[in-house]
């Protein structure tokens, strides 16, 4: 019987924004996010390849600057990656290294060497050194190293690359480099050090502290290695628990009293000597680079102007909403109609031939028929959003709108870093939360994600665009573009609100690293709106349908069990439905933000909206939708057409939605986006009944945008709720809730009550006055510190151990 | 590369600078400067600070120029 042979473990290892994933994802062909700013993988994720027979498994590390002696003090994300090198069996680390930034990279590589890790040094982004006329040569640092060195460009000829790559992985693995191992320890650091440098260096002043790890080594049999020792000497010593204290702190204090420095400093500032020695034998520049020559510099200089920054910013944000919202709508028939015909057509046949009576048939179909055509005609808008936020993020944009924005939180006292994760919000919450884990500090972590589900995610953009088309037909995009402008707005103001109150203390220094702008590759394009798209639908879909499947019915029945009639008295009737009672029970706290209490459908919509926003709309178009007329439409719909095939019926349906989409085109490239928009009164994912009533249920443009609001910060969906428990704790994920929906409701209800003061002024002013005076008081109990002790001892969890790591295989 | 000698240095004789005149003085990216300042800083060493613009929102500062560092004698 042959036995399986045991599979290689490697890791990839690097600086952040340095190209690991990227790395990664060709190596096992997988597609994990990446981008272009540093922090993009915060825990560490695994796949495999199989290379001439030989099965490896992939470790994915996020990006450290250096192995840290007392990695509890750093960032979680850095933690993760100190805990592996500390206690993970790793056959051989894979080195990345930035060419563009090859000092600070460095560092770490110098670490691994001298720690005796078998590694190999794979040098990325060469297609950037040679637009900078920088020439690293790789044999040369290759023998100071004394590790194999692969120059490489990863989003360049990547699979000429990830073939060497692969090559020599198993190279290493079969011949088993034993670095470090067969070292004679002499009076030279350097050589002691694993490297092989020959001039530049003055070992002379490095002498004692060499000796003194010599003496460490020769006297103590804990010193497993030369490196292992001069990383103890960098261990404050309560840090230190299993060595032999009494020697190390003896070597400690020989070196302080030496050098008049700490050993960790003495031990640093060598590793700075020796890295300005081997970029000085490595690197050369060929000419002589002027700073602002580079289209790189010309382009930040207009996009990080000081007066052009923002607007700039905001410009683009806007373009992604209106192209988005717009193509989108060309494309929504071929969606809606398709997904529209095959769910009703297809449960309606298998009910009828089960024996299923007409009524319970009708319900299931249209239930099932409405959940899929509202995902399913969100598709088009969603993914060329993802589209264009993808080539932003890859472009390097991004980081620069985080610059830009970061300038603008530091004058009011917020860290600047945190933009980074509020921008991922865009897409979802879920992943922006996980992201702060980037955050050195736990205040500013805490709150971040305090501030992230403000930031309208993708699911939020849905509901916005049915509302948007039906009170706002000729500015969609700006009234899209103004929520989420709120949502910024509101995350600040939380920000302001919480620094000053519970969470007050001095935002940490940041230096947002501005990672050189990239062409983005259609390939990274493809497989990141691939990967968001599917994630929208499979979460959305899993949701709405039954979802609108069970409110179908509960709008279907009465409390006694019978089913709704559909007599003369029908409207009579289907508000004596079991969700009608319920909805109309809860539906006058929402009065004072213009939901009236005939407008119950709405309010349902915002308790099924609180597992996912997605299903506000799922639920408005199965309430919305009048029952009779649908029943009715239906079963003459489908009575005259039973006698077509499947194939003819489905044919005709693409061809509607063919002309319905030319059409389209054709009013978007005139400029008639009035005819687009009322397109949707007719054929819109969003059923043309449905849409109608949502037109007249509101009594105002301006309830409809409170309403708008109140969906935009009312709560965290569960999902990312469930996160924020996981990330800092239940105290702080309830107030996150309670805080939001005290927001929302704030909001709504000023903005509606302000639209209706020439209506009703003296119960508006009333109305805004008691929210005034409420917030008062709020705000002085906050700030009197009562709360404090509350979150001062919430469990948060910031332990390694419970962030796990997703596996991709 | 800036050395941390080469930065204590600096800081003793100039006294505190913001990181953008260290980063001129070394020709070195401000990050860079920070990380290698961070040794120093974590020992309570270099005493790094940042400013808030009084201006509120003109966005004329640089990021490095509002942090400034200082030797902690």
């Amino acid at each position: 019987m042959s036995s399986t042979p045991e599979p290689f473990h490697i890791a990839l290892i690097g600086n952040p924004n340095c190209g690991k994933t990227t790395i990664f994802n060709n190596l096992t062909s997988t597609y994990q996010k990446v981008g272009n700013w540093p922090g993009v993988t915060v825990e560490k994720k695994s796949g495999e390849f199989t290379h001439n027979n030989k099965k490896i498994i992939v470790t994915d590390l996020p990006g450290i600057y250096s192995i840290s002696p007392a990695p509890q003090n750093n960032s979680i994300d850095q933690q993760i990656t100190n805990n592996f090198v500390k206690n993970a069996q790793t056959d051989l680390y894979i080195n990345i290294l930035d060419a563009t930034n090859l000092k600070r990279n460095l560092y770490l590589t110098l670490q691994l060497i001298s720690l005796g890790l078998p590694c190999i040094v794979v040098i990325n982004m060469l297609d950037k050194t040679k637009l900078q006329k920088i020439n690293i040569a790789g044999n040369e640092l290759s023998k100071i190293l004394n590790r194999p060195v692969l120059a490489i460009s990863s989003t360049q000829n990547s699979k000429a690359s990830t073939q060497q790559l692969k090559d020599l992985i198993i190279k290493e693995m079969t011949i088993k480099s034993s670095y470090n191992q067969n070292i004679k320890y002499t009076n030279n650091i350097v050589t002691n050090l694993g490297l092989n440098i020959s001039h530049d260096i003055d070992v002379t002043s490095l002498n004692k502290i060499n000796q003194i790890v010599l003496n460490l080594i020769q006297n103590d049999s804990t010193y497993e290695s030369y490196g292992q020792a001069l990383q103890l000497l960098e261990l404050e010593l309560e840090d230190n628990t299993k060595t032999n204290e009494s020697s190390l702190h003896k070597a400690k204090q020989e070196i302080f009293n030496y050098y008049q420095e700490d050993a960790d400093i003495v031990i640093a500032d060598l590793r700075y000597q020796l890295i300005n020695s081997i970029y000085s034998q490595t690197v050369t520049k060929t000419e002589k680079i002027d700073k602002h020559a580079g289209y790189s510099l010309k382009l930040d200089d207009v996009v990080l102007n000081k007066y052009l920054g923002i607007p700039i910013f905001l410009f683009i944000l806007y373009s992604i909403f209106e192209i988005s919202i717009s193509f989108g709508e060309v494309l929504k028939p071929f969606f809606e109609l398709t997904s529209g015909f095959l769910a009703e057509d297809i449960t309606t046949k298998i009910f009828s031939l089960l024996g299923f009576n007409n009524q319970f048939t009708t319900t299931i179909s249209q239930g099932l028929a409405s959940g899929l055509t509202t995902v399913a005609g969100f598709i088009p808008q969603i993914t060329l959003m993802f589209i264009l936020l993808t080539f932003l993020e890859d472009s390097g944009y991004m980081a620069r709108a985080a610059f830009v924005m970061d300038r603008l939180m530091q004058a009011a006292g917020l860290p600047g870093k945190s933009f980074v994760p509020l921008i991922i919000s865009f897409g979802c919450n879920v992943p922006a939360i996980l992201s702060t884990r980037t955050l050195d500090n736990t205040r500013d972590r805490i709150l971040t994600c305090l501030m992230s589900p403000f930031m309208s995610c993708s699911a939020r953009l849905a509901i916005f665009i049915v509302f948007a088309s039906a009170f706002f037909p000729d500015h969609q995009g700006l009234m899209v573009f103004l929520l989420y402008l709120t949502g910024i707005i509101v995350a600040i103001l939380t920000g302001l609100i919480l620094k000053s109150t519970i969470l007050a203390s001095k935002p940490s220094p940041f230096i947002l690293e501005l990672p050189s702008y990239n062409i983005p590759t259609i390939n990274n394009i493809f497989i990141a709106t691939w990967q968001r798209c599917k994630g929208f639908v499979i979460r959305a879909g899993k949701l709405i349908v039954p979802i609108c499947i069970g409110l179908q019915l509960l709008n279907s029945i009465q409390p006694n069990g019978q089913w709704v009639n559909n007599g003369i008295d029908h409207e009579q009737n289907l508000s004596s439905s079991v969700l009608a009672q319920t909805g109309k029970l809860i539906t006058p706290v929402l009065n004072p933000i213009g939901v009236s209490n005939d407008n119950w459908p709405a309010t349902v919509g915002l308790i099924t909206g609180s597992l996912a926003k997605e299903v506000v709309i799922g639920t408005l178009n199965t309430l919305y939708t009048d029952y009779n007329y649908k029943l009715s439409e239906t079963s003459t719909n489908y009575n005259s057409n039973i006698n077509n095939n499947f194939i003819t019926r489905l044919t005709d349906t693409i061809k509607d939605a063919r002309d319905q989409s030319s059409e389209r085109l054709d009013n978007l490239l005139s400029y008639n986006h009035y005819n687009i928009y009322n397109k949707e009164i007719d054929d819109a994912e969003f059923s043309g009944q449905a849409f109608n009533k949502l037109s007249s249920a509101f009594p105002s443009i301006w309830a409809a945008f409170a309403y708008c609001l109140f969906v935009l910060l009312y709560m965290p969906c569960l999902s990312t709720f469930s996160i924020l428990m996981k990330e800092i704790g239940k105290n702080w994920a309830i107030a996150s809730l309670i805080w939001s929906l005290d927001i929302a409701y704030t909001t709504a209800t000023i903005v509606y009550q302000v639209s209706n003061l020439a209506n009703t002024p003296y119960k508006s002013i009333s109305i805004i006055l008691l929210l005034i005076i409420f917030h008062v008081f709020i705000y002085k109990f906050l700030k009197s510190g009562k709360l404090n002790n509350l979150f001062k001892d919430n469990n948060m969890n910031f332990n390694n151990q419970n962030h796990g790591h997703s596996t991709a295989t | 590369m800036v050395t941390l000698q080469q930065l204590k240095q600096y800081l003793q004789t100039n006294g505190p600078s913001s990181l953008l005149k260290i980063s001129h003085y070394f020709a070195e990216d401000p990050q860079q400067i920070m990380l290698v300042a961070e040794h120093y800083i974590a020992k309570g060493k270099i005493c790094c600070e940042q400013k808030t613009p009084n201006c509120g929102s003109c966005h004329g500062c640089f990021a490095s120029n509002l942090i400034n560092l200082s030797w902690v004698s």
